[in-house]
């Protein structure tokens, strides 16, 4: 028997490499394990009552190793993990997507900006603060035992609710380099009225200490810019001592 | 053995499910950005329990199904606020058909395969929902321009009529709690806003809106992480009512309320608070003695939320890889699970594990093969299937297109969902069952701690046989005849029918202004009813802030 889903009349491409490797070998898996089961048995009967048959668990740990394998052949580096604690159990396996961070490739950052963002809403202020860049669990950790130096503005990579829960409260205003202004990150700085700019763009990396000031008072983005509508400007960070 | 075949008229039903399914899905998922969090594995377990509820949930709601219709169930949770929401009705039949569409993208799965079973959960779904939506009769917030009323007259009116007029040392109790519980709950659901949710926008006249805002599994539940966390908060499910002046709000199907503008909060001049669970038919109001006491209960609870957000935190830091990936899906996967405590026949050892079928793909959806996948089936709709054809133009994505000034090629013809082709009406080579056996064909395991711990709801903490008993012997007059069969429609022609009387009476029996009053009351009583209480109607609190917003010049 052969996998009637194996030849479709037409087809769009997979978003990525790994994509289209993995759907090649799991396709060639099951075609191999249909060949094993003979020509007397039928798709009908297989699909539930052999489903481990078409593919098995070894299968599936097979399959992963040997696409990792041609994945770095091709790519040239490991997987993107989003969460700590896969990187953390397999190092030999992921790097931190985060840790890949693009800079913005642009030429026309007008003088003393470092930066821009989506504003999540238009606060009453531009804020002024001390950066302090928040990108591991154990440092919000650390924050949550210690708490957060007055006068912080975060920089975070994370546009969930979560990882910065216990502490985002704390902080005189976020800038995140994630997200658009309906993620996580975004609903729930509404809900404390901390000031953040969601999807950040950086000229530079900021780091820890230095001073900006960040244009909360631009208009919000406007939501349904997802779906067509106006753009509104991003809002600024300008790095105060570069500007001085 | 079973002889199911599908009608025409059924294949045609289950295909329009199916795209109003994949549109709801591609319109909010074009404003995300592919969901990442460096404290959970989102995308692996995001993508592996939309598999997991295709081999699981026609067997699970089926064993509910045995005991309840889902016109039942539809009855009991319009009534309440339970895990059964706005948006986990959406995800328990899209769930569903996601992990169809997964499978049958990975080559495990034909589009004809297993069709007694899809049509069971189109079925279930659509009855329970029109039941569960009578008052607003769209079945999905996309259909209303993301609104999403479900609450009835005499439910709201209650609302209206108790909600407590919001001056500045209420309205920051209120918002930091809102903040708090937001924040908190998403933690609790592994970033997934599973246990959050919203109802409305209702309208009070000018520019006064009033909704609701669920906060779901506070506190000890059947999460099994949640055992002995927050039990200072004291209610598992907690409702803020919350009426505004001046603020636009869109309620997506997802349950999410956004705002215009962002920053609402001064904007809010009325709250109120509630319990409810799968054990009530009526909301039961929360610090609501007097407006002292709903700050005090406010600042109580959000100071408890907030030791109960780093009691949590510390516990999935603890965790390991796969366990936060079985806790993640746990929280995708409950999406209907209020419907079995409701029916009686809620068991942990049916929910609480991961199906060897899924398991095996378990490597295969490592952090990034998952994200890729998320982007194909989600987001850039492309991948192995796509459309049937080269014509097809997604209904949202071109919208899009056009909206933005049609910049670039159009959107790829690409879709999420798959159609059960039409030649299974005249071919029966399909499986009919995913599980021949039943609920029992569906084993595996689960590496994180049993459920040991109780069951929160406003009777107690219970264990799961007194959820299940007292559930059983719940006969709320609300499901029988005749109350079942007055909506806001018939009220309108028949509110001096001592039925309705009787109905509304029954839902104001705990309101602390208009108890006992009756199916004729209009919004000019329930005014009249809060002037002789000594608090303002919406109206007039609203005429009084906009003349205090006038400027002096305008004024002289």
């Amino acid at each position: 028997m052969t996998n009637p889903m194996a030849n479709p009349k037409w087809t769009l491409p997979e978003s990525s490499t790994l994509s289209r490797l993995t759907r090649e070998a799991l396709f060639r898996t099951v075609a191999a394990n249909l060949e094993k089961l003979g020509p007397d048995a039928t798709w009908a009967d297989t699909v539930n009552g052999r489903t481990l048959d078409l593919l098995s668990a070894d299968d599936g740990k097979r399959i992963a190793e040997e696409v990792f394998e041609q994945f770095q052949m091709i790519e040239g580096r490991k997987l993107f993990a989003g969460c700590e604690v896969a990187l953390k159990e397999r190092p030999d396996l992921y790097v931190l997507r985060s840790a890949a961070e693009v800079l913005e490739e642009r030429l026309d950052w007008p003088e003393g900006v470092v930066g821009d963002g989506d504003n999540v809403f238009q606060a009453a202020a531009d804020i002024e603060g001390e950066v302090l860049v928040v990108r591991e669990v154990s440092e919000v950790d650390r924050l949550m035992r210690d708490g957060v130096p007055e006068g912080v503005i975060g920089v975070i990579d994370d546009a969930g609710g979560t990882m910065t829960a216990p502490i985002l409260e704390e902080f005189e205003g976020v800038i995140c380099l994630a997200g658009t202004v309906r993620s996580h990150l975004a609903i729930i700085s509404r809900e404390f009225g901390v000031p953040v700019l969601m999807g950040a763009r950086l000229k530079r990396p900021l780091v820890n200490g230095e001073r900006v000031r960040v244009s909360y008072t631009a208009a919000a983005q406007n939501v349904d810019a997802y779906f067509g509508d106006t753009v509104n400007p991003r809002a600024e960070v300008r790095t105060i001592d570069e500007a001085a | 053995m079973s002889t199911f075949r599908l009608t025409e008229e059924q294949l045609h039903t289950v295909n329009a499910v199916i795209q109003k399914s994949d549109n709801v899905l591609v319109h909010n998922c074009l404003t995300r950005t592919a969901q990442e969090s460096k404290l959970f594995p989102i995308l692996p377990y995001l993508d592996l329990v939309m598999i997991d509820t295709y081999y699981r949930y026609p067997d699970l709601l089926r064993k509910v199904a045995a005991v309840m219709s889902p016109e039942d169930l539809g009855h009991r949770v319009r009534e309440v606020s339970t895990t059964f929401s706005r948006i986990t009705s959406w995800s328990t039949l899209a769930y569903y058909l996601n992990g169809r569409a997964l499978l049958i993208r990975n080559g495990l799965l034909r589009p004809e395969d297993n069709l007694e079973d899809l049509w069971f959960m189109v079925d279930f779904h659509q009855r329970l929902m029109r039941t569960y939506f009578r008052a607003g009769g769209n079945l999905w917030a996309l259909d209303a321009g993301d609104i999403s009323p479900v609450h009835e007259e005499r439910t709201l009116q209650v609302f209206e009529a108790d909600a407590y007029e919001a001056d500045d040392e209420l309205r920051t109790a209120a918002m930091r709690f809102a903040a708090a519980a937001t924040q908190y709950n998403f933690l609790v659901h592994c970033e997934s806003r599973s246990g959050l949710s919203s109802t409305g926008p209702y309208q009070l006249g000018g520019q006064l809106l009033l909704s609701t805002r669920d906060f779901l599994n506070m506190t000890e539940c059947g999460l099994a992480w949640m055992d002995g966390i927050g039990q200072d908060i004291g209610y598992a499910n907690l409702t803020m009512t919350v009426i505004t002046d001046g603020v636009g709000m869109e309620i997506t199907d997802w349950g999410t309320p956004y705002t215009t503008p962002e920053a609402y909060q001064d904007k809010v001049v009325g709250v109120g608070l509630y319990t409810s669970d799968v054990l009530t038919d009526r909301y039961l109001p929360v610090g609501m003695g007097s407006r002292e006491e709903l700050v005090a209960e406010f600042d109580r609870l959000t100071k408890a939320i907030h030791g109960a957000t780093r009691q949590l935190y510390s516990r999935f830091s603890s965790m390991d890889a796969t366990q936060m990936v079985e806790a993640g899906m746990a929280t995708y996967l409950r999406a209907p699970v209020d419907l079995a405590m409701i029916a009686g026949v809620y068991d942990a050892a049916d929910w609480d594990f991961v199906d060897d079928r899924t398991r095996r793909l378990w490597d295969l959806y490592n952090e990034e093969y998952a994200y890729d996948a998320y982007v194909d089936k989600f987001a850039s709709l492309g991948g192995l299937r796509g459309g049937q054809s080269e014509y097809y133009l997604h209904p949202i994505t071109y919208a899009v297109w056009r909206r933005s000034g049609m910049q670039g090629d159009l959107p790829q013809p690409g879709r999420s969902g798959e159609f059960v082709p039409a030649d299974v009406l005249r071919s029966h080579d399909y499986s009919l069952r995913v599980n021949p056996g039943g609920l029992s064909d569906s084993r595996g395991t689960w590496s994180l701690p049993p459920k040991s711990g109780a069951i929160t709801v406003a009777a107690g903490a219970l264990s799961q046989d007194e959820l299940n008993e007292r559930a059983r012997s719940l006969d709320t007059p609300l499901l029988q005849s005749p109350w079942r069969y007055i909506d806001e429609a018939a009220v309108k022609w028949r509110f001096d029918d001592p039925d309705a009387d009787a109905l509304y009476r029954y839902t104001q029996e705990r309101s602390r202004l208009i108890a006992g009053r009756g199916a004729s009351l209009k919004r000019a009583d329930i005014d009249a009813a809060r002037r002789a209480a000594g608090e303002r109607p919406w109206s007039e609190l609203a005429a009084a802030r906009a003349a205090a917003s006038v400027p002096e010049e305008v004024l002289s």
